[in-house]
C-alpha cells in the first residue's frame, strides 16, 4: 500500500512465484533449443534465438490473459494473480530480447537507420496479406514497454488508478497486434496445421473464458433492486451475508459491497483504490476490509485504509429493517466516517 | 475451500485449499510448457543446408573481376575456376574494398589478391564477405599473364518465374531467407549493394539462380525492392558469365505473379 516505495519486500510466496517463472522459462529454452539442434541441425543460432524468445513471449502473455479471468472463476487462481506483474515484466523482456535482436539482425549494418527500415522496407501498409508484419510486432512492444516500466505501484499511485488500469488494458490490443504479427510474418512460411491450431487453440482459450467471467460478473450487475422509501434498496436478507463478509450490489453506476462484522452492518464501495479490486469479495481480517486481489486494507466504517495510509473509497448508509439489510446508493465523499449498523439479537 | 479461507498475496503463506490448488496447477503449466515446445519446433519447416562462416576469415587468393556483378575469380584445379560473389560487411556491397583497392593497383584483373574473407556458400555458389576492415593491408601478385578471359555466352530472351531474393542471405546468412519474413532483410540488403538474384525451380526440386543486373549491364537492385520477396515473372536477355546464369533486364519487365509458391518451371523461348 502506498506510503512511501521501498524495494519490494520478497515473502516466500514471491519467490516461489519467480522462481515457478524462472523454472518454466528455463525448461523451455532447454526443450525448444535441444529439439531444435536435434530435429534441424542446419538451423542457424540466429533463428533459433528469434524463435525460442517469439514462441515463448507468445506463450507467457497467452497464460498472462488467462490469470485474470480464472482468478475473476475460480478464488483459488488467486495466487497467480497476486504477483502477475512479475510474469507481465518476465514476459516483457523475453519479447524485448526477440524485437531488439530481430531488429538489428534483419535491419541493422544497412545503409539506413534500422528504425527506419523496419517502417519503410516493406510499404505494403494498403495490403492485408503483404502487410509489413514487423510493424505490428514493434507496436505491440512498445505497449509491452509502458506496461512493463509502469507496473511499479509508484506509477499506479501518480497516474491515477483509472490512467493506469485503461494503459494496463492495452494488453489486449498488444495481443492482438501479436497475433496479426505472427499470422502475417513466420506463419505466411509454415505450412503445418499443428502451428495455427496451436495459436487458435490459445486464442480460443482466451475468449471463451473471458465470456465465462464476464457472464459471471453480468449475472451479479443485473439484480433486480427493489426500492424502499428515502432511495434507500434492498440488499439482502441479513443472515444471507456471512460474518466478515460481504454481499455486493450493483445500483446504477454503484457497485456497493455490504460488510457485516462484529455484529454491525457497513457499506463502501466496492471498487478497490489499487487496481479496481472486487472488495466485497474480500474479507475482514484483523478489523480490515481486505481486498482479494493484493491485500490492500480499508477500515469499514469510514473506508479508510488504516494509517498511515493513505488511500480511501466511498461509503454509503446501510440500514436493518426486520432482519433485511438496506443500502442507500447515493455515495458519501471518500472516506466519510458512517456509524454502522448493530445488530442486535 | 472453506468459506473463511482468504487468500492475502503478502502474507508469507497462502490458505491450504489455495496452496493445493497452486500445488495442482503449476504442474499442468509445465505440461503447457512442454507442449508448446515440443510441438513447435518438430512441425516447423525444415531449413536449408547452407553455411554460414561470418566471423570466421579465411584467406582466399583470386583475381577480381566486377562483370556481372564483383566476384573473385579461384583456381579450383588444372584450368578450372569458380566465380566467388563478393560482398561488404552486413548489408553493403563490396565498394569501399574494391575502391580501395583500384586505387592501390589499378586494373584489379591483372592481379592475384588473397582476400580475407567470411564464406557463405549453398549448393555450389559461394559468396565472400570481404569487410573494408579487414582488406587495407593484403598479399597480392601480379599476374605473368592474365587468366582466361570470362566465357560469356548469350542464350537469348527468356521467361522465368520466381522469387527475387538478395544472394547474401539467401546463399546462407539468413535461414529462411526467402519469402515473406525475411522480405524486408532482403530489400535492406539489395538497398545496400547485395546482388539481387532469381531464384527458380525446376519442378524436381532443384533450385537455379540468376544474377539480375540491367540491360546495359548496370546494377539494378533499387528498381527491383517492390519486388523482393515475391512470386515475380521476369522477361529479358539470359547470359552465362562462366559458371554463373545472368539475366539482364528492364525493370519494366517484373511482373508480380499469381502464385503462393515461389517453385515454378522457367521456360526458355524467342
Amino acid at each position: 500500500m502506498s506510503v512511501g516505495y521501498k524495494p519490494v519486500l520478497w515473502n516466500r510466496q514471491k519467490r516461489m512465484y519467480d522462481f515457478v517463472i524462472l523454472g518454466a522459462i528455463l525448461v523451455y529454452c532447454v526443450i525448444f533449443i535441444g529439439l531444435n539442434v536435434v530435429y534441424h541441425p542446419e538451423i542457424a543460432p540466429s533463428t533459433l534465438i528469434i524463435r525460442t524468445t517469439a514462441t515463448l513471449a507468445v506463450l507467457m502473455l497467452h497464460i498472462i490473459l488467462c490469470i485474470g479471468p480464472l482468478a475473476r472463476i475460480d478464488r483459488r487462481f488467486l495466487p497467480l494473480l497476486y504477483n502477475r506483474r512479475h510474469l507481465g515484466v518476465s514476459m516483457f523482456l523475453v519479447a524485448a530480447f526477440h524485437g531488439i535482436f530481430s531488429l538489428f539482425w534483419f535491419h541493422g549494418s544497412g545503409n539506413v537507420n534500422p528504425l527506419f527500415s523496419l517502417f519503410t522496407s516493406n510499404l505494403q501498409y494498403h495490403s492485408f496479406v503483404d502487410f509489413p508484419f514487423q510493424t505490428l510486432g514493434f507496436v505491440a512492444l512498445l505497449i509491452l514497454f509502458m506496461m512493463a516500466a509502469s507496473s511499479h505501484d509508484f506509477w499506479l499511485k501518480n497516474l491515477d488508478p483509472k490512467v493506469w488500469k485503461t494503459l494496463h488494458m492495452l494488453v489486449y490490443w498488444a495481443y492482438a497486434l501479436v497475433i496479426m504479427h505472427v499470422m502475417l510474418g513466420a506463419y505466411q512460411m509454415e505450412q503445418s496445421p499443428v502451428l495455427s491450431s496451436m495459436l487458435g487453440v490459445g486464442l480460443m482459450v482466451i475468449i471463451t473464458l473471458h465470456l465465462v467471467a464476464g457472464f459471471k460478473e453480468g449475472r451479479k450487475d443485473h439484480q433486480r433492486h427493489q426500492f424502499i422509501e428515502n432511495g434507500f434498496v434492498k440488499v439482502a436478507a441479513l443472515d444471507e451475508i456471512p460474518e466478515n463478509r460481504a454481499k455486493i450490489v450493483h445500483i446504477g453506476k454503484e457497485s456497493i459491497a455490504v460488510f457485516k462484522y462484529d455484529h454491525k452492518l457497513s457499506a463502501i464501495s466496492n471498487i478497490c483504490k489499487h487496481q479496481n479490486g472486487p472488495l466485497g469479495e474480500g474479507k475482514i481480517v484483523d478489523g480490515c476490509i481486505t481486498c482479494p486481489w493484493h491485500g490492500y486494507q480499508y477500515l469499514p466504517h469510514n473506508g479508510s485504509s488504516p494509517p498511515p495510509f493513505t488511500e480511501k473509497v466511498a461509503t454509503y448508509q446501510v440500514l436493518l429493517i426486520d432482519q433485511v439489510v438496506y443500502v442507500d446508493p447515493k455515495p458519501f465523499p471518500e472516506g466519510t466516517a458512517v456509524e454502522p449498523v448493530m445488530i442486535y439479537g | 475451500m472453506g468459506q473463511d479461507e482468504f487468500y492475502i498475496g503478502w502474507q508469507a503463506k497462502a490458505p491450504q485449499s489455495y496452496a493445493q490448488w497452486t500445488r495442482l496447477v503449476i504442474p499442468l503449466i509445465f505440461v503447457l510448457v512442454l507442449v508448446v515446445a515440443v510441438l513447435y519446433p518438430l512441425n516447423q519447416q525444415g531449413f536449408s543446408n547452407s553455411t554460414s562462416e561470418l566471423g570466421k576469415f579465411t584467406k582466399i587468393e583470386g583475381v577480381i573481376y566486377k562483370y556481372p556483378v564483383p566476384m573473385l575469380k579461384v583456381k579450383i584445379g588444372e584450368n578450372l575456376y569458380q566465380n566467388l560473389l563478393l560482398v561488404g560487411f552486413g548489408k553493403q556491397d563490396a565498394l569501399p574494398t574494391l575502391e580501395y583497392l583500384e586505387q592501390q593497383f589499378g586494373n584489379l584483373e591483372a592481379y592475384r589478391m588473397v582476400l580475407n574473407a567470411e564464406m557463405v556458400y549453398y549448393e555450389g555458389r559461394t559468396v565472400l564477405e570481404v569487410p573494408f576492415s579487414q582488406n587495407k593491408k593484403i598479399d597480392f601478385k601480379k599476374l605473368d599473364k592474365p587468366l582466361p578471359p570470362q566465357k560469356i555466352e548469350s542464350l537469348g530472351k527468356v521467361t522465368l518465374q520466381g522469387e527475387i531474393v538478395d544472394s547474401k542471405c539467401y546463399l546462407g546468412v539468413m535461414k529462411p531467407g526467402f519469402g515473406k519474413i525475411h522480405q524486408s532483410c532482403g530489400v535492406r540488403c539489395i538497398s545496400g549493394g547485395i546482388p539481387p538474384m532469381l531464384v527458380t525451380q525446376n519442378g524436381k526440386g532443384a533450385s537455379n539462380y540468376f544474377i539480375l543486373i540491367g540491360a546495359k549491364g548496370e546494377p539494378i537492385g533499387k528498381d527491383l525492392l517492390p519486388f523482393v520477396g515475391k512470386a515475380v515473372k521476369i522477361s529479358g536477355e539470359l547470359e552465362k558469365v562462366d559458371e554463373w546464369m545472368v539475366l539482364k533486364i528492364n525493370p519494366e519487365n517484373v511482373h508480380f505473379y499469381a502464385s503462393t509458391e515461389f517453385e515454378s518451371v522457367y521456360y526458355t523461348g524467342n
